[in-house]
């Protein structure tokens, strides 16, 4: 092996473990926006859909994305491997990662409301099945879309849009909390019980970002890492200040909470196009995805569609915006329209494919499961009915109290 | 010792606010006293002030300047205080829970005919003529009218639950009865066979008349109960949203905890 070979395999194990600690900033953003009775349920769905995750993609998603290809649609083998090169051995530890990321996605949307069993049940499938099959036409030597000459560097769409696309299907099968929507159509605020946490979050999901972006160089001899770092974080600080920009000159007040989201739509946004923009339409790009962010929460809120988290707001249109922008904004052809549609094609592709899959997992997973905790539950909070745990016991009834009080 | 501690907390409280609360939030203040604990400590007074303040709906600024009044007579001279109100009792009067007035809610078209409950019939009446022959020979005996049971602790708490939740939409929503009136019937009508018909009469009884102590309990067990109140909640939540109707229920299970008859059977029992 060469020395390039070895820095190789360092930086990618190093950006692994950053990929991996994103987990815990989701995990604070989705507790942080939730509310105190299901802090538990939350942290519960982000720490085991990545240990659920783990095991579907390693014993079958890893082969459907990057086994043999048949026919550019799905892979045929690599199913579980237990025989590796230093390379590839990082390299499927990393996609371990990625696919975890996709299916956590979901988990912030369905807050308060989903079944921890059924959510467990549908990230397999999302992780084992529905990401990786997508991510073998993207991302495949042979894949279908990478063929015409699809762009997604790190996965706007692959990870971001299709974790959002299942998102919706879920959201829109399990229905809104009690009394989020009024009769007359208005969104009551259900206020997330830690804001700091939702920041810390933020701050974690950057940092990881990092690793997520700038892993996914071909290698580190081709000297773009720097450039895809800068792009990564000027596209995330963009986003912020677009949605703050657009925030004051709307005259709403700059939320904090809605910052930390539009910086992460931001960041989803620069995910396509990281390598391949100038630091220039990085900032545009982010910008935009900001601003997007901030349109997309109201039009799920006037659409009566209940995202806890305002996932599929972040994700799904900062992956859209994204993976446009990687046509629109390519360095050295800019605005192409061949390759603008080649990039509508593959955002036009997840969706179809993902949120009608995930809508037939979900409704089968509500047949043999139970896709919605029970409006008792919703009320008594997630935290004790699902996992006879309090995230909060010195400030809210002790668990051996409920238990008398049946 | 101990009694010595409780008249001068008594009188410190009076002296704090007998100027800021009227003659029942006074006494019910009092009355609290034997549940939580108080002492000059800045926590337990605001504890103190606030667990008041629920029970007597005052607001949030008021609540301020009683913690800075009860601070100062907490640090007072005995001999500035005003003499103990229950110093002639050996034990603490017995307190109804304070109630806002009550707001005129706007009638409301009654529950589908299945959920109507036919009447008892009514209670055996002598007839004159055989009174007249009964008496000749005979005293008549007359039934007496049935006897209502006593509720059930499980029966109170609810009835105290109710009482205070409404009390609170009366204080601090009173704009949105009419609407909550129509979400809780909506509901019961929806309830169908998971709960008893009569007992949802009932529910919607009592709620639409907001009528005196006894109206308020419903003669069901603590499963129907429960239901009911979920019930309840779901209308809440329809008509304030989750955070308002959290915040009306958590109350109204604090009010009820108070009851004497909680301590049989805990509110938190109903959710």
């Amino acid at each position: 092996m060469s020395v390039h070979d070895l820095i190789n395999i360092v930086w990618v194990s190093a950006c692994t473990i950053l990929v991996f600690f994103m987990q815990a900033g989701f995990a604070m953003v989705e507790c942080g926006s939730s509310r105190a009775k299901n802090a538990v349920n939350v942290i519960m769905k982000n720490y085991t859909d990545m240990c659920i995750g783990a095991f579907a993609f390693w014993l079958l998603g890893y082969g459907l994305m990057f086994g043999s290809s048949a026919g550019g649609w799905l892979g045929l083998d690599h199913f579980a491997l237990s025989e590796f090169t230093p390379q590839s051995a990082v390299a499927v530890c990393y996609q371990i990662m990625f696919a975890s990321t996709a299916a956590t996605i979901i988990s912030g949307a369905v807050a308060e409301r989903m079944h921890y069993n059924a959510y467990l049940a549908g990230s397999a499938l999302v992780t084992g099945l529905i990401y990786p099959v997508y991510g073998h036409w993207a991302w495949h030597a042979d894949g279908w879309l990478r063929q015409l000459g699809f762009i997604d560097f790190a996965g706007s769409t692959v990870v971001h849009s299709i974790g959002a696309w299942c998102a919706l299907a879920a959201v829109l099968l399990l229905g809104p909390r009690l009394g989020r929507f009024g009769k007359q159509g208005e969104t009551r605020d259900i206020p997330g019980h830690n804001l700091p946490m939702l920041a810390l979050g933020g701050f974690i999901l950057w940092m990881g970002w990092f690793g997520f972006n700038g892993g996914s160089v071909s290698g580190v001899e081709s000297a773009n890492i720097g450039l895809v770092l800068i792009n990564t974080h000027l596209g995330g600080a963009a986003g912020a200040l677009g949605a703050m920009l657009l925030m004051a000159v709307t005259r709403r007040p700059i939320l904090m909470s809605a910052t930390v989201n539009a910086s992460l739509a931001g960041l989803v946004s620069i995910t396509a196009g990281a390598a391949t923009m100038t630091p220039a339409l990085a900032s545009l790009t982010g910008l935009v995805g900001g601003m997007l962010f901030l349109f997309g929460s109201d039009l799920l809120h006037r659409l009566r569609v209940d995202d806890t988290v305002d996932a599929i707001a972040v994700h799904g249109l900062g992956g859209v915006w994204g993976t446009l922008a990687a046509g629109l904004f390519f360095a050295g052809d800019l605005f192409n329209p061949a390759r603008v549609g080649i990039q509508l094609l593959g955002i036009v592709a997840a969706l179809l494919w993902a949120l009608p899959l995930a809508g037939l997992c979900y409704v089968l997973i509500d047949k043999f499961i139970g896709l919605r905790a029970s409006t008792l539950h919703e009320q008594r909070g997630l935290d004790y009915t699902e996992h006879s745990e309090l995230g909060y016991p010195e400030f809210q009834e002790s668990p051996a109290q409920l238990k008398m009080e049946g | 010792m101990r009694q010595d501690a409780a008249r001068l907390h008594r009188r410190a409280v009076v002296a704090a606010f007998q100027t800021h609360l009227t003659a029942e939030q006074l006494a019910q203040a009092l009355q609290q006293l034997s549940v939580c604990r108080l002492s000059p400590s800045i926590a337990d007074i605001i504890a103190y002030v606030d667990q008041v303040a629920r029970l007597t709906f005052l607001e949030n600024s008021l609540c301020k300047r009683l913690y800075g009044e009860l601070f100062r007579t907490l640090g007072q001279a005995e001999s500035t205080l005003p003499p103990d109100p229950w110093q002639d009792r050996t034990v603490a009067p017995a307190v109804s829970p304070v109630l806002p007035p009550a707001v005129p809610v706007p009638a409301a078209p009654p529950l589908p005919p299945a959920a109507v409950i036919r009447p008892a019939a009514p209670a055996m009446a002598v007839v004159p003529a055989l009174a007249q022959e009964a008496a000749a020979s005979e005293p008549v005996v007359v039934p007496s009218a049935p006897v209502t049971p006593p509720a059930t602790p499980a029966q109170a708490v609810f009835a105290a639950l109710l009482k205070h939740a409404q009390g609170q939409m009366g204080q601090s929503y009173p704009a949105r009865q009419a609407e909550l009136q129509a979400d809780i019937r909506s509901h019961l009508v929806r309830a169908g066979k998971k709960l008893p018909a009569e007992s949802c009469q009932q529910f919607w009884q009592v709620w639409e008349q907001a009528g005196g102590p006894a109206a308020w309990i419903i003669p069901a067990d603590a499963a129907v109960l429960s239901g009911l109140l979920h019930l309840f909640y779901q209308a809440l939540c329809d008509t304030l949203g989750p955070v308002n109707a959290d915040q009306v229920l958590t109350r109204a299970v604090q009010a009820a905890g108070q009851i004497p008859e909680a301590a049989a059977f805990s509110p938190g029992r109903l959710l």
